[in-house]
């Protein structure tokens, strides 16, 4: 009888709140393509390290199969022109975070071309760039994989085009080379495809702008339906100009990208939008004081809980100011130049095909003597 | 692996085979004991006695059997048959109608289900030993041992046959058969505390007896008095045990089958099924981190909407679709888009990625 009592004044499971960041943290984006900076390198180098061993071993299979073809040219040159040493090419890991921002530039040019919406083009970046956090350049080349994000971002987005229409209006592109490498690029970002975009937060901040900082009255003089508006335009095209091409969709929240680029844009607005959010028990604590202390005096207990409320707060909003001066920092990286990808390029498809930069060697070495 | 007992139970196998012979013995669909045939009187019944299957017309039935128990009309059967055990043949084959009768028969008492198991292994045990008795019984292997084995079986377990019978039916939401069923449990019940009663009579007198013949061989050490005590002590001792004893069982019984307790039990289930469903394992924090103003939502502010946002949020673009008919009339709602963009702003705000993974990794 008493375990049965027991089992009676078991007391019902404590409910537990979830908050709106919780829900972001079981999200996929979260989950799975959030990293620290440190991390998001060693993704990076691992990814390039095992492209460095296919390269390799692609190399040493051209090589062995054109020096048992002809013997006496490989020993005649064995020191200077065909020595395995000089012949190969592998891409550092520096390179392929390069090309990768170039070929990201090429996807903004693809999906402006085929007119479409900025929510497809920021997946099929995103997706090109997930997918070469764990594969390599050296194993697949870009141009492919960047028609094949685009085409996967279209279905994905709700933005169906027909691979046929697709492919008519791209050079030297077969349907079988889009949609053989469509189940590799699923199968490398295990099957998630839904990401989130800064740009809808960045609405959404445009809205709060408007309830904190024009509600119930403007709350600075020179600030307007009109300014805000000419802010937010201006957050968009720093998005598309800085963000997307960077690594920071890996490192912050999308609200937080939001707010980076209302931050660089204009500051003296966005940072009075952050202090009257996030730091209002403060704010009404000075009203207190302004007021005058005659007409209650706060206990010390009051003082001391209002004390710490606002050292949170306090808290809180200066590491939220710190990670987006950081988001800057981290978007405005340089951009890599048409030339450099361009080396990069053809050194990326020499890594790709060893035979043919050996074959064209030897040809080079047979005809002139 | 039970085959090779035929041998040795020859009789037994012998005649199996003499219902299988008669079995098939249906050329003519012609009853055999008045040769009423199927063809010039349709509307004739066969009906069998699940004791030998033989098939014999209704009106033979009412005819032979009204009066009573009477022997199977059938030559070299002679089989005792009783009317009321007579039905009509579901199955074509005889042998399949047998057979369900004997599954049927066998399942009645064997009534376990997988749950009453541990484990799957356990379960499959059981029906193994079910399918044993089963197939000796349907093919007359041990025949008259297995069918005591069965009656021992029910007799031992009878109670626990019951329970499960209850549950089942309480599960099939069966009210007749569960009514029944707690009848059976209270009658059941009642015959454990007359078993009991009778148990304690007996050990009463065989005290009693004790008791004379201890005094009467006694020595003078110990006196009579003494001895009585001693033994009305012991028998006290016994009685208030005993009754620790019967509570104990009726108590249990009680709550396994009683409505009441099972209400409680049942109650107990809702109080934790009638918290909302959240399918993160939580309520969801409904403090947003925005205020929301208040956006214009009847028709004839939304017409005239430029006017009307004064204290609400302005988009240019959005007031221009808020103005569409056909978008309103399919339902859609500026309130809804604003909410919307304003809760993608804030979720996910608060993680701070950098600290957040470097601590997953950490531990």
């Amino acid at each position: 009888m008493t375990e049965q009592e027991k089992e009676v004044e078991e007391p019902v499971p404590k409910r537990v709140t979830i908050s709106n960041d919780d829900l972001y943290r079981r999200s996929t984006q979260f989950e799975l393509w959030s990293f620290t900076q440190e991390s998001l390198d060693k993704a990076k180098q691992k990814a390039n390290k095992t492209g460095q061993l296919l390269a390799q071993e692609r190399f040493n299979q051209a090589f062995n199969k054109s020096k048992s073809e002809n013997p006496e040219l490989f020993e005649r040159y064995k020191d200077d022109e065909l020595n395995p040493q000089t012949l190969i090419t592998l891409l550092t890991y520096e390179e392929e975070s390069k090309f990768i921002q170039f070929y990201c530039q090429n996807i903004v040019q693809t999906t402006d071309y085929f007119r479409m919406p900025t929510q497809v083009k920021l997946t099929a970046i995103s997706l090109f760039k997930k997918f070469y956090l764990i594969n390599s350049m050296m194993e697949y080349h870009p141009k492919n994989i960047m028609y094949t994000s685009v085409f996967l971002a279209a279905k994905s987005e709700n933005y169906f085009i027909s691979i046929e229409s697709f492919v008519q209006r791209l050079k030297d592109v077969k349907p079988s080379d889009i949609l053989d490498l469509e189940f590799k690029i699923l199968q490398s970002l295990k099957f998630t495809l839904l990401v989130h975009h800064a740009f809808r937060p960045l609405y959404g901040f445009f809205l709060d702008f408007q309830a904190v900082l024009l509600h119930p009255s403007p709350l600075m003089y020179d600030v307007s339906v009109d300014t805000l508006g000419a802010l937010y335009d201006k957050a968009k095209i720093w998005l598309n100009e800085n963000a997307i091409l960077s690594d920071v969709a890996f490192l912050f929240t999308p609200p937080q990208i939001a707010l980076a680029a209302m931050y660089d844009v204009n500051r003296r607005v966005t940072d009075r939008y952050l202090k009257k959010k996030f730091l209002t028990t403060s704010a009404v604590h000075n009203d207190h004081e302004e007021i005058g202390d005659e007409n209650e005096e706060p206990t010390n207990d009051d003082n001391n809980e209002i004390d710490d409320q606002i050292k949170s707060e306090r808290n809180q909003y200066e590491i939220l100011v710190r990670t987006i001066r950081k988001c800057i920092r981290i978007s405005k990286q340089e951009k890599p130049t048409s030339e450099e990808s361009k080396e990069i390029d053809k050194r990326c498809k020499s890594a790709l095909s060893p035979d043919k930069v050996i074959e064209r060697k030897i040809k080079k070495l047979t005809t002139s003597p | 692996m039970v085959v090779q007992d035929n041998k040795s139970n020859s009789y037994a196998s012998r005649r199996q085979s003499n219902i299988v012979d008669d079995f098939d013995d249906r050329s003519s669909d012609m009853c055999p004991i008045c040769k009423t045939d199927k063809y010039l009187s349709p509307n004739m019944n066969f009906l069998i006695n699940p004791e030998c299957y033989h098939r014999i017309c209704e009106s033979c039935v009412d005819r032979i059997f009204s009066l009573g128990p009477a022997p199977c009309p059938y030559a070299n059967c002679g089989k005792i048959l009783r009317k009321n055990k007579f039905k009509q043949q579901i199955f074509d084959n005889l042998s399949i109608e047998r057979e369900i009768d004997i599954r049927k028969k066998v399942g009645a008492i064997y009534n376990k289900t997988e749950e009453d198991f541990s484990d799957l292994k356990e379960y499959n045990k059981y029906l193994e030993i079910i399918e044993d008795i089963i197939f000796k019984l349907n093919n007359g292997i041990d025949r008259d041992q297995t069918e005591m084995e069965l009656y021992t079986y029910e007799q031992e377990h009878k109670l626990e046959i019951l329970e499960k019978n209850i549950t089942e039916s309480q599960k099939n939401a069966d009210a007749q058969k569960y009514k029944e069923a707690m009848e059976r449990l209270r009658q059941e019940k009642l015959r454990f505390e007359r078993e009991h009663e009778i148990e304690d009579l007996e050990y009463q007198q065989k005290q009693q007896q004790e008791l004379l013949d201890t005094l009467t061989n006694s020595n003078s050490t110990i006196s009579a008095e003494e001895i009585i005590k001693q033994q009305q002590s012991n028998a006290l001792k016994r009685a208030s045990l005993r009754k620790k004893q019967l509570q104990q069982v009726n108590t249990q019984l009680e709550q396994k089958f009683n409505p009441v307790y099972q209400q409680k039990l049942l109650e107990q289930q809702l109080a934790i099924s009638r918290m909302p469903f959240t399918p993160f394992q939580g309520d969801r924090d409904l403090n947003k981190l925005y205020k929301l103003l208040p956006i214009p939502n009847e028709i004839d502010k939304l017409m005239d909407i430029e006017n009307h946002i004064s204290d609400s949020y302005n988009d240019p673009y959005l007031n221009k679709l808020a103005k569409n008919k056909e978008y309103l009339g399919a339902g859609w709602r500026l309130t809804t888009v604003y909410e919307r963009a304003l809760d993608e702003a804030f979720i996910g705000l608060g993680c701070i990625i950098e600290q957040e993974k470097r601590q997953t990794t950490a531990v």
